[in-house]
């Protein structure tokens, strides 16, 4: 097996279906939130320089995660504008536990947050990333992650609310 | 319990999203077919000699090897189709492949790249480690970061626009458009995004052509539109140095004039750059050209 096969199988086994949940969460689409992370790691190791390289593959591979699923985010928006209004989402028959309604209003809240918002609070509350590492996922500055920190979580509050 | 760590715990107990469980055989199959395709067209372009020299060398070594070993010949792997670029915006000529520019660099829609990466081989290098330059993946990030980095001015690059192989960013200041930038891919389908230029509707640079060679002293001139204004031109490096700078006082529909002199000649790609600035000192306009020394 090569090196880079080796690499391969070593980020899938670590990283592969939390970046799954982390794509879903940045598209809001569970469906093809596997499809943006198979392309992130094509991109990411279709370019690998070598096992040197394994310790930022997370790295890379969540901020790829992040990219693409703006670009699917940017395409939804242009083919629902051209789509049907689709029904909204109801929560399953199953979904009696109060914790499960929370948890599915703060999807939907999520949901309704600009983006850079929501993949603070995806990047910053879920991979539990520290304000340094959300920056360099982002491309953004330290203190912009902050501030769209801040905004966020007064918008959750304020949707959490009206739900 | 802060309603930050409620969040945390909500998130994390959310439901797991179902994987397909043959995600790795398809990602693996991807790579191995993305390897074939840049490999075959090295070939004829190297000879088949030296493709297999560095094919084995890459086995050798159990494929830690840069996976770009060898320049991938541009009209080879990278097949974008015509584009209708915005005048008037630097325009290279369409072509069904993409041209590589005098200087040998290969663009996806044949401009110039200057900024942050002005040569195959810096896009090669990129390919091979992104470091911390990992936003160059994409095109309205490095729009971004030329502000930011190279420029070292204020503002918002927004909402891209891509035409074939060339993709506009729009910069905004307090939700007002500035300019445009032009961004191509460098080196290749997966290479790095570079600006190859940047437009405004306020402000334009008429002389020297984009492009072009330019000498010490340089006479710069342009025009712009709107109230009297001074504009601020410099001419930077690739490497993000100021080479030279100055004030052109300007006038509504008069065109504007400055002279710049520069004694380092310590580069070869660098960007001619125009810009205007409100009563507030906020960006009110920006033009950015690709010039050689020269």
């Amino acid at each position: 097996m090569s090196t880079r096969d080796d690499a391969l199988t070593a980020l899938y086994a670590a990283h592969y279906r939390g970046l799954v949940r982390l794509a879903a969460y940045l598209t809001g689409d569970r469906d093809n939130a596997e499809e943006v992370v198979q392309d992130a790691y094509v991109k990411v190791l279709g370019r690998w320089g070598g096992v040197r390289d394994l310790d930022r593959g997370e790295a890379y591979l969540r901020q790829a995660v992040v990219n693409l699923s703006r670009s699917r985010v940017r395409h939804r928006v242009v083919v629902d504008r051209h789509a049907p209004t689709a029904p909204e989402d109801v929560a399953s028959a199953e979904a009696g536990a109060l914790g499960r309604l929370e948890q599915d209003a703060v999807a939907r809240a999520l949901r309704a947050l600009p983006r850079r918002q929501r993949e603070v609070v995806v990047l910053r509350y879920y991979a539990d990333l520290s304000v340094e590492q959300t920056a360099y996922a982002m491309g953004i500055s330290a203190g912009s992650v902050k501030s769209h920190t801040s905004r966020a979580m007064t918008a959750l509050r304020s949707l959490l609310e009206e739900s | 319990m802060t309603p930050e760590e409620r969040l945390r715990q909500l998130l994390h107990e959310h439901d797991e999203v179902p994987v397909s469980g043959d995600g790795l055989a398809r990602i693996r199959a991807r790579l191995d077919a993305r390897r074939r395709r840049r490999l075959v067209p090295a070939a004829a372009m190297a000879g088949v000699l030296a493709v297999a020299a560095a094919v084995g060398i890459s086995m050798a070594d159990g494929g830690t090897a840069r996976l770009h070993p060898e320049p991938v010949p541009p009209a080879a792997s990278f097949s974008p189709s015509p584009v209708a670029s915005p005048s008037p915006m630097p325009t290279p000529s369409p072509s069904a492949s993409p041209t590589p520019v005098p200087s040998g660099v290969t663009t996806s829609g044949g401009g110039m790249p200057v900024w942050p990466f002005a040569s195959n081989a810096q896009a090669a290098a990129w390919q091979a480690d992104p470091g911390t330059r990992a936003w160059a993946s994409e095109p309205v990030q490095v729009a971004q970061h030329l502000l930011d980095d190279f420029l070292d001015l204020t503002g918002t690059a927004v909402g891209t626009d891509t035409r074939g192989p060339v993709t506009s960013a729009v910069v905004k200041v307090a939700g007002r458009p500035v300019c445009t930038v032009r961004l191509e891919q460098v080196g290749g389908p997966d290479g790095p995004w570079s600006v190859t230029g940047a437009v405004a509707e306020d402000l334009a640079i008429t002389s020297p052509r984009p492009e072009t060679r330019v000498p010490s002293p340089l006479m710069v001139t342009g025009t712009v539109t709107g109230y009297d204004e001074s504009v601020h031109v410099q001419l930077r490096a690739n490497a993000g140095r100021e080479l030279a700078a100055g004030y052109a006082m300007a006038g509504a529909e008069r065109p504007w004039t400055q002279r710049l002199a520069w004694t380092d000649e310590n580069w070869t790609t660098g960007a001619l750059v125009a810009s205007t600035f409100d009563g507030k000192g906020d960006l009110h306009a920006l033009v950015l050209l690709p010039v050689r020394n020269g």
